[in-house]
């Protein structure tokens, strides 16, 4: 045991509510986005002073304003100030989700027990005591920093009334003048001068609503709130663009790295409904792509996630290696990022232990190579014979067997029986690799 | 890497370009860190308007920028405090630029100025003429005092330049491209460096990085590691 031990001074101010210091900076303060999962791959949570931007290009989906929905709850669980800029931004906080009351919490535990059960399989003495693999990070439910919100739960009318009427809750109509749309949220946030952390949550920027904006509008306004957050150290926004403009393509060329460039953290979610036979291959267990363009960082030159994040696996457990591929998961009581795996069969339904169709010489050709050299008039192959001459790697070279009129000889089929097919095991899937075990 | 701290002394503008995936605000810190002489003076204009973060930055190496900005050898532009006056914010900034480099620049022995990033100017509305006509402004306000100069360009789009990016390499002597490994992310190499001479560079280059042998480099948190291709933590 180290020896050392961290000097920590009392005339520290306490920390606002609901926040923490970040590992990577101690001038960096970090609050979460409800989402523990979300807070790993940020690097701990999001900085205050920071944007987030969440694209979900899918139009059937809303997963974007999911991940606004755990913000606005998340802030108003942990006694934060909350802003929505939306349309009717009232009953878009009456839909957001709430925590797990304790006969939840423990039915959950109950559903998870039950579902355990189910899953049990006998085990080899050498493996089980091992580990079981993690695909997502969880908080524990009694963290304040990352409060647990049950997609289940609903949000109690009485908590946003009070909260509105506390002036905890703020609900702001889109701006109309797009010159300098933040100025009511600047008003109120100089109205207040107490040292409570604000989330500024826009669900939608640039829906209808918001008018006919020109993609360098969509810019300019993700531009101008990342200065107005600047100017802001206690406050924080996590915004979504609706499906159409988190296209790709809406904006041109670079729009998504545009976008990622303008704002301090930009993902996106991209759901399998676009993509059926991804749906298939990953057998159900995501429902959709997680894609990390750009991270906060907002007072060291490597972004916090980099180290700290556990489902990227850059850090110090992950020296060398590449990023993790993520996807998210939305079940009945919450939405996960989570590394993304081929299921137990390599992502795909079918199991077979016969050869694949179409393979010549019985499975060899799954070894190595079958090359037939046809040597066909002049030469010593004038007579109509062709010479056969089998390849495999790993083992010796065939002779040269005799063929005649197109059939083999006895001696070139007796070879080929002896060499028996070996019986493989393998997964076939859309394309045409074999892998064999 | 002392060639390319070199570039930035230089009397001629540089070219940054960076990706989404590697960004370049490790060169622009290493540039800034350096200028820690008292005779130095430095011009930052900075349209993601960071001075938090710079100034967090440069107090790891010992640099107070407060310090700087008080005794009025580092002027830090926010272009992003002048967007409600979007029409004319940048020919103000040029006017303030140039009245604090003739008050400032004659006297001293290390001049710079930094203009972070002419792409978002151009993402955010203004129109490539207005940008290009900026940079040739303050190209010529730099030479005019034998200053060095750094353009920061983000790409938003690989091996496909716009028409801002195309001004700004005939305008720059050097350009240093920072990108992204094809293969993704990882924890062992960040990115690379490729160091090439421009059109408007008359005399021998002193440094050329061709993309072959890009310069490969690690982020940590005091700067960056470089190291030749293969020759990485993982490789050796």
């Amino acid at each position: 045991m180290s020896a050392f031990k961290r000097r920590i001074s009392s005339k520290q101010p306490p920390l606002p509510v609901g926040t923490r210091v970040s590992p990577a900076s101690a001038a960096t303060i970090i609050t979460s986005t409800g989402i523990p999962s979300l807070d790993d791959v940020l690097g701990g949570g999001l900085p205050l002073s920071c944007s987030l931007l969440t694209l979900a290009p899918d139009p059937h989906s809303a997963y974007g304003e999911l991940v606004q929905k755990y913000f606005v709850a998340q802030g108003l669980a942990s006694g934060q100030r909350v802003v929505i800029v939306c349309h009717d931004a009232r009953a878009f906080a009456l839909e957001c989700m709430w925590l797990s009351g304790p006969s939840v919490a423990s039915a959950d535990r109950d559903e998870d027990a039950q579902e355990g059960a189910g899953e049990k399989v006998k085990i080899a003495w050498r493996y089980e005591n091992m580990k079981r693999v993690q695909t997502t990070v969880q908080s524990p439910s009694t963290d304040e920093f990352c409060r647990a919100l049950d997609l289940t739960s609903r949000i109690p009318k009485a908590v946003v009334d009070d909260a509105l009427k506390d002036g905890k809750l703020l609900c702001l109509d889109v701006p109309e003048m797009l010159d300098d749309p933040w100025k009511s949220i600047r008003d109120a946030l100089n109205d207040a001068d107490d040292a409570v952390p604000t989330r500024v949550c826009i669900p939608s920027l640039g829906a209808p609503g918001w008018g006919d904006l020109r993609p360098q509008d969509v810019l300019r306004l993700v531009y101008t709130l990342r200065a107005f957050l600047r100017a802001h150290p206690l406050a924080c926004a996590s915004v979504a663009l609706p499906p159409h403009i988190s296209d790709a393509l809406w904006g041109g060329p670079g729009w998504l790295n545009k976008l990622a460039w303008l704002a301090d953290g930009s993902i996106t979610l991209t759901t399998f409904a676009g993509e059926p036979t991804l749906g298939a291959l990953f057998g159900g267990a995501y429902h959709g792509l997680v894609r990390v363009h750009s991270l906060p960082g907002p007072h060291t030159l490597l972004a916090p996630s980099d180290r700290f994040s556990t489902l990227r696996g850059l850090g110090a457990g992950g020296v060398g290696g590449g990023e993790n591929n993520l996807a998210f998961k939305c079940t009945r009581r919450r939405l996960a990022i989570e590394t993304l795996h081929l299921d137990v069969e390599g992502g795909v339904g079918e199991r077979r232990t016969k050869p694949a169709e179409g393979t010549a010489a019985g499975g060899a050709r799954t070894k190595g190579a079958v090359e037939i050299v046809a040597e066909r008039g002049g030469g010593g192959g004038g007579d109509g014979r062709a010479a056969v001459e089998v390849e495999m790697e790993g083992a010796e070279r065939y002779g040269r067997k005799e063929m005649k009129g197109g059939e083999t000889t006895e001696g070139a089929k007796t070879s080929t029986d002896r060499r028996k097919a070996k019986k493989s095991v393998a997964f076939r899937s859309e394309r045409p690799d074999v892998y064999d075990f | 890497m002392s060639h390319l701290a070199d570039l930035f002394r230089l009397p001629e503008p540089v070219l940054v370009t960076d990706d989404i995936g590697a960004s370049a605000d490790f060169l622009l810190y290493q540039v800034i860190s350096a200028f820690k002489h008292s005779q130095a003076r430095c011009i930052f204009i900075s349209v993601s308007g960071d001075l938090a973060r710079w100034r967090a930055l440069c107090s790891k190496t010992g640099l107070s920028l407060d310090a700087k900005i008080k005794d009025g050898s580092f002027l830090f532009v926010d272009v992003s405090a002048s967007m409600p006056r979007f029409a004319t914010s940048l020919p103000s900034i040029f006017e303030s630029t140039k009245s604090y480099v003739e008050a400032s620049f004659s006297e001293a022995t290390l001049k710079l100025v930094v203009l972070d990033s002419l792409s978002t100017l151009e993402w955010i509305g203004f129109s490539a003429t207005e940008v290009t006509r900026f940079a040739r402004g303050l190209t010529a306000l730099c030479t005019k005092h034998n200053a060095s100069l750094v353009f920061r360009h983000h790409v938003a789009v690989q091996d496909e330049p716009d028409d801002v990016f195309r001004t700004l390499y005939q305008l720059a002597a050097y350009h240093i491209e920072v990108r992204s490994l094809s293969s993704g992310r990882s924890g062992s190499v960040t990115g690379e460096i490729a160091v090439h001479p421009c059109p408007r560079l008359n005399t021998e280059p002193i440094l050329n990085i061709p993309r072959k042998q890009a310069l490969q480099y690690r982020l940590t948190d005091s700067g960056a590691t470089y190291f030749q291709r293969g020759t990485g933590q993982v490789v050796l």
